[in-house]
């Protein structure tokens, strides 16, 4: 277990009358080398949550262990833990402040105090990682990067500094498909290839569906479903009710359904609802053949 | 020519012809946002101008839902600035109910018609509570108090903000922070309301609610200009336009644009899921029409 949250709880404000509690008791697990997705509505928490899996928040109810430091202990060494759970924010390239790539993905690691041999390496590693050739881009001008690129060198500099967990705090806000399937793919890589653990936040249950093994649903401060994509998604119930909205494909397996088809709701992609419509009428067919005889 | 834009300034000249200056005088009463082969390079000054938009020419119409897809640098944000005036076209023209965007005088005039809604809700939000940020727009058009009152109400109203107006915007959730940028617009009695990317950082729910605005205002007679890659949000558009390198390189209703599916994709654009679902299900052999459009047309074939 690489991050253990046990009973764990937010307020903002507190002692103010805009008091707001924003984490009510959460419990969550994050196994080491897993990608686990957390969703919810806008304010359940998740941002707030994922501050305190790298001490940005230590816990004043509850407890944090993150790679055996507990956050809420008062002698824990944050930086350990921050070095060892990288958070990439919404919007990342917002803060890219160098002048090129390559220096801006260095900055992390000179302030950390690494020699500057090892800092090209980790560079070099960074760039490569996220998809962009060291050669064409570590000199390049941060301006002159597309809006994907530019989250991709951010990104890179959050891995230079070498962490165990990666944290995505709504990754592909603001792309399009392209730039969407550039940081998705930069994701899955170095979840596979550099076999780090990943904890993907997200709205976009598109995203999700499609690379998450682990899903866990936040609503107003608590854990609410947990389990596999097919397990989340097709609790159509609750995932409407707590207002997430619906995947798009079990949106349209839902809708047949209301009109009396008898189909599963656990379709996660174009290929997977066909299957199951197309499996449908084929048995449909057979059994009113099969009835005519 | 009527189309010869250099002319309409000449419209309150007496020594222009009688018919003439009655056909420039009708244009003006034109209620339309025209684009006339409108080019446009940022830094067109500097020794390297970078283009953005290749003669442009397209026509919307009152009361109409148009939807603009392309991907990011295809020049889609680019023309929604051109409709306020927030961008003027470096080549051709743009005409807002027949006032032409460069005219400097009238840029208050074409602001208050075309009202913009951003991808990000933080970004134009101005007050400390909902009903002053729905105010904000007609307060700066020197209204009467009542008025304003009546319009902030009535506003509030339709974008279902009633119960939330004394809270303070950063309270709200993205998908509400949206409906109080568009009530503003609406007290502001603009006739476009121009949206770029306004569903781009919202959870599902808040994509739904913008939707559900854009239904609204089309119901208010309100022409709605929205920009997305959401290939699903312009299935109940008019009109689809797509953009690509700065091209206008397809226009239609969504069923003509979106049977190009082997183009768009070559435009690394997608067609809707229900779309994609219901083509799988044509190659599987199903009599299904592979431009189905809803998943209601889709249980027609079912």
């Amino acid at each position: 277990m690489i991050i253990q949250i046990e009973n764990l709880h937010h307020t903002y404000m507190e002692g103010t009358p805009f008091e707001t509690k924003v984490l009510h008791g959460v419990n969550l697990e994050v196994k080491e080398g897993e990608l686990v997705a957390i969703v919810g509505p806008t304010r359940s928490g998740k941002s707030t949550l994922v501050q305190y899996m790298n001490a940005l928040f230590l816990p004043k109810t509850g407890r944090v262990v993150v790679d055996g430091h507990d956050t809420s202990k008062k002698t824990v060494d944050v930086r350990k833990v921050r070095q060892t759970v990288g958070l990439v924010f919404q919007y990342p390239e917002h803060q890219l402040f160098q002048e090129t790539v390559g220096k801006d993905v260095a900055f992390g690691p000179k302030v950390c105090g690494i020699p500057q041999e090892e800092i090209d390496g980790r560079v070099l590693a960074a760039l490569d990682a996220v998809g962009l050739d060291p050669k064409v881009f570590k000199n390049r001008y941060i301006f002159a990067l597309s809006g994907g690129q530019k989250r991709r060198a951010a990104i890179a500099g959050v891995l230079a500094l070498q962490p165990k967990v990666m944290i995505f705090d709504d990754p592909t806000a603001g792309l399009d498909p392209k730039g969407r399937e550039e940081i998705l793919g930069t994701i899955r890589r170095v979840h596979e290839k550099q076999g780090l653990t990943v904890v993907l936040v997200s709205n976009n249950l598109e995203d999700v569906a499609r690379m998450a093994r682990r899903v866990v649903v936040l609503s107003e401060g608590k854990v609410v479903l947990e389990g596999s994509p097919h397990e989340v998604f097709s609790q159509v119930g609750v995932m409407r009710q707590i207002g997430l909205g619906l995947l798009q494909t079990v949106e349209i397996m839902s809708k047949l359904r209301e009109r009396g088809f008898d189909l599963p709701l656990d379709a996660l992609d174009v290929d997977e609802t066909a299957r199951r419509i197309f499996q449908y009428k084929q048995a449909l067919k057979g059994g009113s053949s099969g009835g005519a005889i | 020519m009527l189309s010869d834009s250099s002319r309409v300034r000449e419209v309150y000249l007496p020594t222009l012809d009688p018919f003439e200056n009655v056909l420039l005088v009708l244009r003006r009463w034109e209620q339309l946002i025209k684009v006339e082969n409108a080019g446009f390079a940022y830094n067109a000054d500097s020794p390297n101008p970078i283009r953005a938009l290749e003669a442009v020419s397209l026509e919307i119409n009152k009361g109409e839902f148009v939807a603009i897809v392309g991907h990011n640098g295809s020049g889609k944000s680019t023309l929604a600035k051109h409709f306020n005036a927030l961008l003027l076209p470096t080549e051709g023209d743009v005409w807002i109910d027949g006032i032409n965007t460069k005219d400097k005088k009238r840029v208050w005039d074409i602001r208050q018609k075309v009202g913009m809604v951003f991808q990000n809700p933080d970004n134009q939000l101005v007050a400390t509570v909902v009903e002053d940020d729905v105010a904000f727009g007609p307060e700066n058009l020197g209204i009467p108090s009542e008025e304003i009152q009546r319009r902030t109400e009535e506003a509030m109203a339709l974008m279902r903000l009633t119960e939330v107006r004394d809270k303070a915007p950063h309270m709200l959730s993205g998908g509400q922070k949206q409906r109080v940028a568009i009530a503003g617009i609406l007290a502001m009695r603009s006739d476009y309301v121009v949206m770029d990317e306004p569903t781009s950082v919202l959870d599902p729910l808040g994509r739904l609610e913008v939707m559900e605005s854009i239904r609204v205002l089309r119901r208010e007679g309100i022409t709605v200009i929205l920009i997305t890659h959401f290939m699903h949000e312009t299935i109940e558009a008019d009109q689809v336009i797509v953009m690509d390198g700065g091209r206008m390189v397809m226009s239609g209703s969504p069923r003509e644009v979106f049977a190009q599916v082997d183009k768009l994709r070559s435009l690394s654009l997608d067609v809707p899921l229900v779309t994609q679902v219901a083509a799988k299900l044509a190659g599987m052999g199903l009599d299904v029409p592979p431009n189905v459009l809803s998943v209601e047309e889709l249980m027609e074939y079912l």
